[in-house]
């Protein structure tokens, strides 16, 4: 868009509201149009020129949007998170009114996620001690309920013409929100929401991506990697191929959930993706290289952290401790391995505080979640392992 | 393990089980005082009312009846004829929502119920009937309950009548007119204030009202005589407002039923038929308010009353007096010797009743109609009164009965017993007073008056951080009271009292570990703390003591609590304790499984408090209690550093049932118990056989030395 005078815009505006065309005006309304860049739509009070122009409802929505904009451009992102915040719940009303019509939805989907980037500009914006972090983004999802409590209980129109088309990418912001401000359980009703609704098939690509990266992430969280796996999988393979950076964010997710299951990320895909730190990661475990293991934990541990794999990382220390005791089954080539030879194996790379009962602990947790077949006898100080594939591949677990 | 607690002189040996065992008894006890929740949930919402009260009490009462009423036939919205809004002083917006919420619902119902009883001017053998007159009598508290709900339905439908703006005919086999309630104000009925007004407007009404009850589902108006049709039609005509519509449709309804009921429908002569007087024709009288006539009001039996006719009321009595407010508080509390009343009452009533029933003429109208009048607005009272009041019966109880726990609590600590029940004495005669005053008509404005200005602007949401007090209690010892409304200073102790109170608590937990008393204090302190919005070094020193104490006798909830409080107050005043507490939290979600929150601390450690022993210990743990590592966690258990191992203690038990669990599938022949007592940390060999006697294992040997893992496989859980 080249740059237009405001009076333009109001007609141009004007005109695409009279032939609903939804996604114009969606992107007039548009905080990260081109339009919200140029200095002459910075208005304080446009409420006179845009009365010349517009009616009810429409001139409200454009006056908030480009008082917003006038609030941006002084960095005052917390009264814009508030302008936006009133001009989304306007709008929420507005949406309510129109029955039996959609057209509408897509300057919802860029309200909603205007509202939502703002929020967290403010967010960050706030020195205050005293206010809790999160209550604006708290605020922001009450704003995005608003409107998706519209959507979700428009079930009287036409397939064509329903409002809960527009449902998933809502609960798609409200993930956004709920993930940053740590609040996972509010995601189970929504996800109950999409996952009844009728129309499950038919949102778009990219929303179901966004979508299922979410809700595999969350069943991560809850230890659920088999749900986890499926989930994260769908969006990896369907997420377009030149989004690298979405990709990225995917496999943080998968490639440990992958390993916990047995499958083994190859390094070709973590280097093009630029994850390079799960390689290494990958090469310990498989080797059962627990020295190396540690040293990456604790060399990554702020990015491990930062992703919120930590502790999903961590776990794979149990995978290298069966693939260390694989590995001295091996080299001593008998169903009887004692005690100590393990604890040797452990102490030769940094377990340094690890005694007899402790790697009889470790043998029996292994047994226990069946990644080793086999039994330990205590008197002898021996672990007896199964003739026949003492070292289930983890893939055939569960 | 080594415990530093600030208080706790005399370690209690916690082994897993006997925190357990101690933990219940308190936990039990505690949801007593949960009931008091809902309580103070209306005392908070009620509460603005009566600071905003600039009216003298009886007629804010009327003014809110009138005002509720208004609210209900708007809320429903099926009802056209919505009472205009009295002349007077309107009342700010947010009083209504108070009342929208609450009364109205329960109130309806009884509304319409005693505009039965009129009918017929007899009793009609009916459940329903029954159902009234339990309530009136007072007797059954529970009946009562169902009852209101079954009037709840009557309202509902009632409301959908309301829809036609013709009075529907009352299919008599529907409704069966109630014996009429007994006039319950009438008997000892003070002067009758607003009788001036009543007299004129209504005449006929008295009758009719009952009528009003009945559920017509189907519109009889084509069964009517164009006799009929026509003088509905002239009634309507008169009617200039809303009030009036109300009013006539009131009256038609009255007079059609009757005449149905007595068979004249048909032979009437409608045309003759005087025209009803209604509101608009009448010069506006102004009731003067007599002082006594709240207490009256008050006095009036809460349910029997005729709801229908307060609410039908509702409408004129807005006009009379629109200058009216009224505390909600004192109409909900009065005590009420209603069953007296009462039962004085119904006589006169069905006398009149009788009198009236039979023809409508304007003059015998009159007299019932002030009668009536004065009923309605009483049953109004009496009808809002009910629900507000049964809740405030329900307090009572409940209070009552958290007070014999307390008492029993506080009997328990031998020499408490008399401090503490003079508290209570205190606190109920507190109560009390709040009560008496209120019934005597007297505001209660004055005691709390320098709350209400700061208040008005958030009377919507009661929040007490937008006001803080300072305290000139000065005693040493107060029991924990959930607070239902603004405190007053001399129930608040300041922080040099509380300093002390702090010392007395800690003094008293050394020499006798009474949890219940110590986290009741404990809990007071706190609360007058956050009354008078003190968050300074002492705050934090009385969280992290109350932490330390429900720490170490398993109190999650109040851990928690103190805990969460202890987190913001770190970030705001800073702490020396800081770090422990972290840890605590640390493990405390360990316990919760809450790995998100634990993921949420992790990331916001620094170096160094990663390198503080208590930190690191709960950052070792965890590791070893999310790898599975048993043996290194339990080992990590038996040097808890501080209080760790109270926290620890919470989760102990499933840990061990874990651990065991692996032992005995991945162990064979057998294990010995001495290995599973040194592997679960066990102090002793019979705490060992203790936890595992649940488990139904195989032993090897009748001495209970080895267990046979082999077979003990089946005995455990999945």
């Amino acid at each position: 868009m080249t740059f237009m005078s405001v009076a333009h815009y109001l007609q141009l505006v004007e005109r695409y509201w009279r032939s609903q065309d939804g996604a114009k005006i969606a992107n007039f309304l548009s905080l990260r149009h081109e339009h919200a860049a140029y200095g002459n739509y910075h208005v304080e009070s446009p409420e006179g020129i845009v009365e010349r122009f517009l009616t009810a409802p429409i001139d409200e929505l454009v006056i908030l949007h480009l008082k917003c904009l006038y609030a941006i451009s002084q960095n005052d992102y917390l009264g814009a998170y508030n302008i936006q915040s009133t001009l989304t719940q306007t709008f929420t009303k507005i949406l309510q009114s129109q029955k039996e019509e959609n057209w509408s939805l897509p300057i919802m989907y860029v309200l909603c996620l205007d509202l939502r980037l703002l929020a967290q500009l403010a967010e960050n914006q706030r020195v205050g001690v005293n206010e809790k972090p999160g209550e604006i983004l708290e605020k922001a999802a009450e704003c995005l309920m608003g409107c998706f409590r519209v959507c979700a209980a428009d079930n009287r129109s036409a397939e064509e013409d329903t409002k809960r088309i527009g449902m998933l990418a809502l609960v798609n912001q409200l993930f956004k929100v709920y993930f940053r401000i740590n609040k996972l359980h509010l995601c189970k009703p929504l996800i109950r929401a999409i996952e009844s609704s009728p129309f499950k098939e038919s949102f778009s690509l990219s929303q179901q991506i966004t979508y299922r990266y979410f809700v595999g992430r969350k069943a991560m969280f809850d230890s659920d990697y088999k749900v986890a796996d499926e989930y994260l999988t769908y969006a990896f393979e369907n997420c377009h191929k030149l989004s690298k950076k979405n990709k990225t964010l995917i496999l943080i997710y998968l490639v440990p959930v992958k390993m916990l299951l047995g499958y083994i990320p190859s390094k070709e895909v973590l280097q093009k993706y630029d994850i390079v730190q799960l390689w290494d990661l990958v090469q310990a475990v498989c080797q059962g290289n627990l020295k190396a293991f540690d040293e990456i934990m604790e060399k990554h541990e702020t990015f491990f952290i930062k992703c919120g794999i930590y502790l999903i990382v961590d776990k794979l220390k149990i995978i290298a401790y069966r693939n260390l005791f694989k590995k001295v089954y091996l080299i001593l080539n008998t169903h009887q391995i004692p005690i100590e030879a393990l604890q040797t194996a452990l102490v030769y790379l940094g377990q340094n505080d690890v005694d007899l009962d402790e790697t009889e602990c470790i043998v029996a947790n292994l047994i226990y979640e069946g990644k080793i077949k086999g039994y330990i006898s205590h008197q002898h100080r021996k672990v007896v392992v199964s003739k026949q594939n003492p070292f289930p591949p983890l893939t055939s677990l569960s | 393990m080594e415990e530093k607690t600030a208080v706790s002189t005399a370690p209690v040996t916690t082994s897993g089980a006997g925190t357990e065992v101690q933990t219940t008894p308190q936990q039990s006890q505690w949801p007593n005082c949960y009931p008091m929740y809902n309580y103070d949930m209306t005392g908070a919402n009620y509460y603005p009312f009566y600071l905003m009260n600039p009216y003298p009490p009886y007629q804010t009462a009327i003014y809110h009846q009138v005002q509720q009423q208004m609210l209900e036939n708007k809320s429903d919205g099926s009802n056209k004829f919505v009472p205009p809004l009295p002349p007077g002083p309107s009342l700010p917006n947010s009083l209504n929502s108070p009342h929208i919420s609450k009364p109205p619902l329960l109130n309806t119902p009884k509304q319409f119920s005693p505009i039965r009883f009129n009918l017929n001017g007899k009793r009609l053998p009916n459940g329903n009937l029954q159902q009234n007159n339990s309530l009136t009598s007072g007797a059954a508290k529970k009946k009562r309950k169902r009852n209101r709900n079954n009037q709840l339905n009557n309202l509902q439908n009632q409301n959908q009548n309301n829809n036609f703006s013709m009075p529907p005919l009352p299919p008599p086999e529907q409704n069966i007119p109630k014996p009429a309630p007994p006039p319950e104000t009438m008997p000892p009925s003070p002067p009758l204030p607003p009788l001036p007004d009543t007299s004129k407007p209504p005449p006929p009404q008295t009758p009719e009202k009952p009528q009003t009850t009945p559920v017509v589902s189907n519109n009889p108006t084509d069964e009517w005589p164009p006799s009929l049709k026509d003088y509905v039609n002239r009634c309507y005509a008169k009617c200039k407002t809303n009030i009036d519509k109300n009013q006539v449709e009131i009256i038609l309804k009255g007079k059609i039923t009757h005449a149905y009921q007595i068979g004249q429908l048909h032979s009437k002569d409608w045309s003759n038929e005087p025209l009803p007087n209604i509101h608009s024709e009448r010069p506006t009288l102004v009731p003067k308010t007599v002082p006594g006539q709240l207490a009256q009001f008050q006095n009036t039996p809460k349910k029997g009353l005729s709801p229908a006719m307060g609410a039908r009321l509702g409408a004129r009595a807005s006009t009379l007096r629109g200058n009216s407010r009224s505390s909600s508080r004192s109409r909900s509390r009065s005590p009420a010797p209603r069953k007296k009343s009462r039962s004085r009452s119904r006589s006169p009533r069905r006398h009149r009743s009788s009198s009236s029933s039979s023809t409508v003429s304007s003059d015998e109208n009159f007299k019932p109609l002030v009668k009536s009048n004065k009923n309605k607005i009483k049953s109004k009272l009496a009808s809002r009164l009910g629900p507000t009041k049964n809740k405030f019966t329900n307090k009572q109880l409940k209070k009552q009965k958290l007070k014999e726990k307390k008492a029993q609590l506080m009997s328990t600590f031998g020499a408490e017993v008399e401090e503490n029940s003079e508290l209570l004495m205190q606190r109920a005669a507190r109560f009390n007073n709040v009560k008496q005053k209120e019934t005597n008509g007297l505001s209660v404005n004055n005691k709390n008056i320098f709350v209400s200005d700061k208040y008005e602007d958030s009377i919507t949401d009661f929040d007490w951080t937008g006001f803080h007090i300072v305290g000139t209690c000065q005693d040493l010892e107060k029991s924990f009271l959930r607070l239902t409304k603004a405190p007053e200073a001399c129930e608040v102790r300041p922080v040099e009292v509380l300093k002390l109170s702090l010392q007395n608590v800690k003094t008293r937990w050394k020499q006798k570990p009474d949890y219940y008393y110590t986290c009741d204090q404990l809990k007071s302190i706190r609360q007058d703390l956050t009354v008078q919005g003190v968050r300074n070094e002492f705050t934090v020193e009385v969280y992290e003591t109350h932490a330390r104490i429900a720490l170490e006798k398993g109190d999650h909830e109040e851990f928690n609590q103190c805990q969460t409080q202890l987190k913001m107050l770190y970030s705001e005043v800073g702490g020396g304790n800081k770090n422990e507490f972290t840890a605590y939290r640390i493990l405390y979600y360990i316990f919760t499984k809450n790995t998100l929150d634990i993921m949420t601390i992790m990331k916001s450690l620094s170096v160094e408090e990663k390198r503080d022993p208590c930190i690191e210990f709960s950052l070792r743990l965890r590791s070893a209690w999310s790898l599975g590592n048993f043996h290194r966690f339990f080992q990590l258990y038996l040097h808890a550093p501080l209080m760790a191992g109270f926290l620890v203690d919470w989760f102990i038990e499933r840990e061990r049932k874990q651990y065991l669990k692996c032992i005995i599938k991945s162990y064979r022949q057998n294990i010995s118990v001495n290995f599973i007592q040194q592997e679960l940390a066990f102090p002793a060999l019979e705490e060992t056989l203790k936890f595992l006697e649940p488990f139904t294992l195989t032993f090897t040997d009748i001495s209970k030395t080895h267990i046979d893992c082999k077979s003990s496989m089946t005995s455990l859980p999945n």
